[in-house]
């Protein structure tokens, strides 16, 4: 109920942790380790996260209802049945929809003042 | 026989156990078991890639995790208390003060000993054996009376020249030795392990004699007297073997004593290190404590003000 009546306007920004664990359930349910793995290969490596920043994270994202605990195994005959899965929750898909939507604006106006032409130029001329 | 993979990983897993005291007992509960598995899981891929320096290196990354992220979720834990009495009883309570600057006290130097601990036990160990050579003016042997300043800086120098090393390194095969060592079995080129063998070399005078100290560290005992020894020998050698013209202005030198393997590693410093830790355990920890009993007061005074 709480989570049908939030705006999720009302949550943005996000945070680049909640931002990036919401983005690596976006494909389906994973399981902590797989969330931590997921957002090292999205960022290249750049984000890390390790034990006490991720439970913080997915603590926070369950408590404003963005994702919940999934009772079900994707394959339990595969897997550590001990291991909890999490997926999006409807708000918490509405709240990363409109938090990429806000990038893709912010890119969109970068484009506009040529900021991201300008870094791209800035970094051929250093290779030269 | 022990398999030193499953040793230091239940080390570190046990390290974990421990370390995850310092998050509120509800945030354990509810994640702690997940915790310890996602750390199980990394400490594996983590010795799968670089082996202990693989560990060392997520130890590195995760202790700052744990200190950030265990305070943050105390700060919260204290946010979420249910009423306004239980807040301010809790903080104007000097006993429990007391107990909340003890545990906090606890927990930060235990963090801090443990972290120093940990670093001393994962970092290879390096162990160092010494030759000595003893250099005699060839115009002292013969009149009896000269000083040369530059004596020792000149065979210091051609000490760590490419020619002594460089017989060094064949003599001992160290391309290939070090080559299986640090490249996984590609040969190492004459140039790169006359880096690495002068990284490992260390040269020191004894003072008011004429006696040099060939020291050299490696992460094997006998390794690095072998190395002493054959270092000592071929400029000893080198020095014998001068061209007609120049010996009678090269220096005659000596090995005086061959070097021994030293079974005690001279790095890291293990009681040192760990008696810092303790230092900067109980200074930390009383820092870390006072502050959070500032901001708890400050805190309770501000919500009283706003009540």
């Amino acid at each position: 109920m709480v989570a049908a009546k939030t705006n999720p306007e009302d949550l943005l920004p996000l945070t680049p942790a909640v931002f990036h664990v919401l983005l690596s359930l976006a494909d389906g349910e994973r399981h902590g380790y797989a969330i931590m793995r997921e957002v090292a290969e999205q960022t290249q490596g750049r984000i890390n996260m390790g034990p006490g920043t991720l439970y913080g994270t997915i603590k926070r994202c369950i408590e404003a209802h963005l994702i919940e605990e999934s009772d079900a195994r994707p394959d339990p005959q595969m897997d550590d049945e001990r291991r909890r899965y999490y997926r999006l929750s409807g708000l918490g898909q509405r709240v990363l929809e409109a938090e990429a939507q806000r990038y893709a604006d912010l890119v969109k106006l970068a484009r506009a003042k040529r900021l991201i032409g300008k870094l791209a130029q800035v970094a051929v001329g250093r290779a030269y | 026989m022990r398999n030193p993979t499953n040793r230091a990983i239940r080390f570190s897993r046990q390290a974990f156990h421990f370390l995850m005291k310092a998050y509120p007992q509800a945030h354990r509960q509810n994640f702690g078991a997940e915790m310890e598995q996602v750390f199980r899981d990394q400490c594996h891929d983590a010795w799968q890639a670089e082996c202990s320096w693989g560990l060392f290196k997520l130890w590195l990354r995760i202790l700052p995790d744990l200190i950030k992220t265990s305070v943050m979720e105390h700060v919260e834990s204290m946010k979420g208390r249910k009423s306004m009495l239980e807040k301010t009883s809790a903080l104007t309570n000097g006993s429990r003060s007391t107990a909340v600057f003890i545990r906090v006290f606890a927990v930060i130097f235990l963090l801090v000993v443990t972290t120093s601990v940990l670093i001393t036990y994962l970092l290879p160990e390096t162990f160092a054996s010494t030759a000595r050579i003893n250099l005699q003016p060839a115009d002292a042997l013969k009149s009896g009376t000269s000083y040369d300043p530059y004596l020792i800086q000149t065979e210091f120098e051609v000490i760590q020249s490419e020619p002594i090393l460089g017989t060094v390194i064949e003599k001992l095969k160290l391309n290939e030795l070090w080559g299986k060592k640090y490249m996984g079995g590609q040969v190492l080129k004459n140039a790169e392990s006359i880096q690495l063998l002068r990284k490992s070399l260390h040269l020191i005078p004894i003072r008011n004699t004429s006696l040099l100290q060939v020291e050299v560290f490696s992460d094997q005992p006998k390794e690095a007297a072998t190395i002493a020894n054959c270092i000592a020998e071929t400029y000893a050698e080198s020095r014998r073997k001068s061209p007609n013209d120049l010996v009678e202005q090269s220096p005659r030198s000596l090995v005086t004593d061959k070097a021994e393997p030293n079974s005690i590693p001279v790095r890291p410093k293990k009681a040192l290190n760990i008696t810092l830790g303790c230092v900067f355990g109980i200074v930390l920890g009383a820092a870390a404590g006072v502050l959070v009993i500032a901001i708890r007061m400050a805190f309770s005074k501000k919500r009283a003000a706003i009540g």
